[in-house]
């Protein structure tokens, strides 16, 4: 009997603490810092717009686009199906279950990169995975996709194939087929520098044990 | 973030196996020095005269679920990397009653009956050839049950998530209902004694 | 009475059970350490479920992908750590041996109540033995592994599992209550 008791006592303290700990802490474990800095400075988060143009035009189901700005600036001009959370909402918990998964790469966009890089760091402090920011924001990507540079006759091939394919795509998607007059500066070229996020589905997150018994 | 120590890449596949040896070692030492090496102990709690499953069950699966709770609140364990087994409701409540027959029926649960197997119990190893038996019968047959063993997948579902309260909560109230049980084993073992059995 | 203490007779006297709360703590970091390391609970009975398929292989999964044998007997060759379990019950029975040597509980023979014959109670080991084989392949686990793990894992499929092991247990427990007491 006296063990139960010396059992009893020190199971129902203990109960006591983890009962009311603040949730913050029994939760799962945040990504360490080091690590964001890390991939704050390879810069791999970054999707070029030609690649989600790719998606869109595809109809790639495994990606959803999120837009960070306010609601106001959402009505006014957004990507197609994009989901619009503010930034302040974008680690709460309504949007837990939508932005914690590993099944669908996320894609943050906002006018240029600023908010959406911010957006970025909350969510990756958060452990969340899969999560990306369209390289520029909407700004380059009406100056990209939308409308393309038309390339000089003195440009590489390739250039000519990128702009004919933007502006294939850019109508595909129902967006304006602009189509501002060649400059002197040579096509605006998205950097591609680190590697592309893959297009299809999205990097496993490190799934749990598998085990059991049965 | 260390822990679990092979998915977090700190511990190698073929290290993890021979862990997993000694694991069992310290588990068949300790189910054996409870005294789970018995048939006539282990089917005790049935009938009163030994409660010694009951205790030994539940504080075990206190002490882990504390043991996870706070490693995690030191930060030394990923839980969202711990495997939390499928609930298919259907399968999971047939085989609770088949268990349950085999349990009354032969005193003996597969880990049991190694460790009773290990210190000499013949009934021991014939309860393991039952279970061969048992396990190539549910196979031969599968196609039969395929339907009933995958219905109702409600994915790897915990029972804190299910009743909407925190972890530390549950167990908590876990604790209590378990302090109960104890007390209540201790008051029955003394009301149905039986001697050495 | 929770200490059992048993004079065999001949030589040296048994030595006692531990303290089923103490076992249990005991227990409970060993099932501790299993998730710490290999992030996944104990078991049994899948050890078993993994031999057999192996066994099996030559007759069940020649030329088949899809039966229950044939599918477990490949993701066994593809992942080495569904061996985890088997080396672990390997385990289980080498702790055994082990406990029983030093507890001078080694003895062979067949436990029964004094009420009933020897092949009473084997006949009753071999159907339990059955049911539990049956049982544990729906159940995705035994008692070690669906139902404790489980609970520890704070799963649901894990309390079920308990409850309706017991349930049925106690349910049952006046039919067979002559093999008992």
């Amino acid at each position: 009997m006296k063990t139960l008791q010396y059992l009893s006592i020190a199971l129902v303290t203990l109960g006591l603490i983890v009962a009311f700990v603040p949730e913050q802490m029994v939760s799962h474990f945040k990504i360490d810092k080091n690590q964001i800095v890390t991939e704050l400075k390879q810069k791999a988060y970054f999707m070029n717009p030609d690649d989600l143009v790719a998606m869109l035009v595809n109809k790639d189901p495994l990606f959803k686009l999120v837009d960070v700005r306010d609601a106001f600036e959402f009505q006014n001009f957004s990507l197609p199906n994009a989901i619009n959370i503010d930034i302040k909402d974008i680690v709460s918990e309504d949007w837990e279950e939508f932005m914690n998964q590993d099944t669908y790469t996320i894609i943050l966009y906002a006018n240029g990169n600023l908010e959406a890089v911010e957006a970025w760091i909350l969510c990756r402090q958060m452990g969340y995975e899969n999560i990306y920011v369209l390289q520029g924001g909407l700004n380059n990507w009406f100056e990209t996709i939308v409308n393309p540079k038309h390339p000089l006759p003195t440009m590489p091939d390739e250039d000519q194939a990128k702009y004919d394919f933007r502006k294939a795509a850019s109508s595909a998607i129902g967006m304006g087929g602009g189509d501002s007059s060649a400059v002197s500066a040579p096509v605006q070229v998205p950097s591609t520098g680190g590697s592309k996020p893959a297009t299809t589905g999205a990097k496993k997150k490190k799934k749990g044990a598998s085990g059991g018994c049965g | 973030m260390v822990a679990p120590l092979v998915e977090n890449g700190i511990i190698s596949g073929n290290f993890n196996l021979l862990i997993a040896l000694f694991i069992g070692l310290g588990f068949g030492f300790v189910l054996e020095q409870s005294g789970f090496s018995s048939s006539r102990k282990l089917a005790g709690v049935f009938y009163g005269y030994d409660m010694t499953v009951m205790k030994v069950f539940f504080t075990a699966a206190i002490v882990a679920m504390f043991g996870l709770l706070f490693f995690s609140l030191f930060g030394w364990i990923d839980l969202e990397m711990i495997y939390v087994n499928n609930t298919f409701l259907y399968s999971a409540i047939i085989g609770g009653v088949l268990m349950g027959i085999g349990f009354i029926m032969g005193g003996y649960c597969p880990g049991t009956s190694m460790c009773a197997a290990a210190i000499g119990k013949i009934d021991a190893m014939v309860f393991i050839v039952g279970i061969v038996i048992g396990i190539v019968i549910f196979g031969i047959g599968f196609p039969i049950w395929e339907k009933i063993y995958t219905a109702k997948a409600l994915g790897p579902l915990k029972l804190s998530d299910l009743i909407g309260v925190k972890d530390g909560v549950f167990l908590l109230l876990l604790v209590v209902i378990a302090m109960a049980m104890f007390y209540a084993a201790e008051w029955v073992e003394k009301k149905f004694p039986r001697d050495v059995y | 009475m929770e200490q059992n203490t048993i004079e065999t007779g001949t030589h040296k006297k048994e030595k006692p059970y531990i303290n089923p709360y103490i076992g249990g703590v005991l227990l409970g970091i060993v099932l501790l350490s299993a998730f710490f390391i290999a992030g996944e609970g104990l078991g049994a009975s899948g050890a078993f479920k993994n031999v057999i398929s192996v066994c099996a292989a030559p007759i069940t999964s020649a030329d088949n992908t899809t039966g229950f044998f044939a599918k477990n007997y490949h993701s066994l060759m593809e992942d080495s750590k569904k061996w985890w379990i088997v080396l672990e019950v390997l385990g289980v029975l080498i702790g055994g041996l082990l406990s029983g040597a030093v507890s001078g509980r080694l003895k062979l023979k067949t436990e029964h109540s004094p009420k009933i014959s020897k092949k009473r109670r084997l006949i009753f080991a071999l159907l339990g033995g059955m049911f539990f084989g049956i049982g544990s392949q729906f159940g995705r686990g035994c008692t070690s592994g669906a139902a404790l793990s489980g609970m520890a894992s704070f799963s649901v499929a894990g309390f079920l599992t308990m409850a309706f092991i017991f349930g049925t247990g106690y349910t049952l427990a006046y039919f067979f209550r002559k093999n008992w007491i």
